[in-house]
């Protein structure tokens, strides 16, 4: 595949959220390969950073497919990534070889925590260990079925629609209108490179007939309308859009409506997520209800909206579990490994949830 | 002395005094940037006070997906 290196550079730049992106860079990001992949969790991982621009050799890894045009062929008869069992989040060199530690005993909803970990000491060079930090939510075993609205099938609605599938959820309601295109690939786990040209609902639908047989898809191609929450009839919703003006809409036809609604907004390497019934303050609250979006969105690296997602999925898992996460906003920040809970108060003139419009 | 100590991303501040939200803003420069503050882990809004002591994180109002 013959990209112009100009165009590359560009490319690399806008999805590693870098300036100045330099060949002995890219050869430095392109030469790092992972050894045998011996667990979920260290699948997920190398996917993750794969997708962020680690594009060496594995063969546990169908990397051609993903991003064909990606690496400059350096093939390496050694691994030099290995994973290995620790206590902490840690990356030491050794003989050349970076070995990368993290407890094994870690649910899958850490894997963009460690790849953000693993992604941002390779692009500086450093060495150190992180303390794994406590989540407030966990992706728990599904018990109780429910039928689940997604809005939205990007960085965020990949990897929540693949967990809820993976979960169990076997009754979905997608609504995404648009189509794959090569700067969706690096974050949107459900897409490939031939999929691009193609819509995102009938590559979700295909995907969905192949590997989940026993699911109830339905799979709208077209904008969020608030009349789909009165005649789809969902338990919860899920937003995983890409603007304020869509969140205002779901937020406000979700309180409505009497359902509930997990959000997650990311940028860059950071995001928060939450849950929002009646009972809780609403988005407006949260966010304000004059934000405005911009003509050019902020990049996104991979691992934060995997996390957002993941978050997601976690939260519509206790929802249906009958066991809802009751914390406030969920905040990250996956460069400085920093988690925060958010209290947020219900104001007093929020045009949908203050007590006068209830 | 006790400090406001505010923090967005890799940027620290510190202030002796009490702050309100638009002067947070304007002292560092965030103003043009949409973000959200935290003050001791409290969502605060435009017009609160901020007072010293105050542990302040300041966050940018996601909205990618």
């Amino acid at each position: 595949m013959d990209i112009e290196r100009g165009f590359l550079f560009k490319w690399y730049e806008r999805q590693l959220l870098v300036e100045g992106v330099t060949k002995p860079l890219l050869l430095r990001l392109a030469g790092e390969t992972f050894g045998g992949l011996s667990s979920e969790i260290e699948e997920r991982i190398a996917e993750l950073l794969i997708r962020s621009g680690l594009s060496g050799i594995t063969g546990d890894f169908p990397r051609q497919k993903i991003l064909p045009f990606y690496s400059p062929l350096i093939y390496r008869q050694k691994a030099t990534i290995e994973f290995i069992d620790g206590d902490e989040i840690s990356i030491e060199e050794d003989e050349g070889k970076k070995i990368v530690a993290f407890p094994h005993t870690l649910p899958l909803i850490y894997a963009p925590v460690i790849a953000a970990n693993v992604f941002f000491q390779l692009m500086s060079d450093a060495s150190s260990a992180a303390p794994v930090k406590e989540l407030p939510v966990s992706l728990d075993r599904l018990i109780r079925k429910g039928r689940v609205m997604v809005i939205g099938a990007g960085g965020l609605g990949c990897p929540l629609i693949k967990t809820l599938l993976d979960s169990g959820v076997d009754d979905v309601c997608i609504v995404e209108p648009g189509e794959v295109k090569l700067n969706n690939l690096h974050r949107q786990i459900l897409y490939d490179y031939g999929d691009i040209g193609l819509s995102k609902a009938s590559v979700i639908e295909r995907k969905i007939s192949q590997y989940y047989s026993g699911v109830s898809a339905k799979v709208y191609r077209k904008q969020f309308d608030p009349e789909l929450i009165r005649s789809e009839r969902p338990d919860i919703v899920v937003s995983c859009v890409d603007n304020y003006d869509a969140r205002y809409l779901i937020n406000d036809s979700c309180y409505r409506n009497g359902v509930p609604f997990v959000d997650s907004g990311v940028e860059g390497f950071s995001g928060y997520a939450m849950f929002r019934d009646r009972e809780s303050p609403c988005y407006r609250c949260f966010m304000g209800d004059n934000r405005k979006d911009t003509a050019a969105p902020k990049g996104i690296l991979p691992f934060a909206s995997y996390f957002g997602g993941l978050l997601e999925a976690a939260i519509v898992i206790s929802y249906l579990n009958k066991r809802p996460y009751e914390g406030e906003v969920f905040s990250f920040d996956l460069k400085r490994n920093r988690f925060e809970e958010i209290s947020v108060e219900r104001r007093e003139d929020c045009p949908i949830c203050s007590k006068a419009k209830r | 002395m006790t400090l406001l100590e505010v923090v967005y991303g890799d940027r620290k501040w510190d202030f002796d005094r009490d702050l309100t939200y638009g002067e947070l803003l304007e002292e560092t420069r965030l103003g043009r940037v949409s973000v959200l503050v935290m003050v001791n882990g409290r969502l605060v809004r435009q017009g609160e006070l901020i007072p010293a002591k105050s542990r302040v994180l300041i966050i940018n109002a996601a909205n990618g997906g």
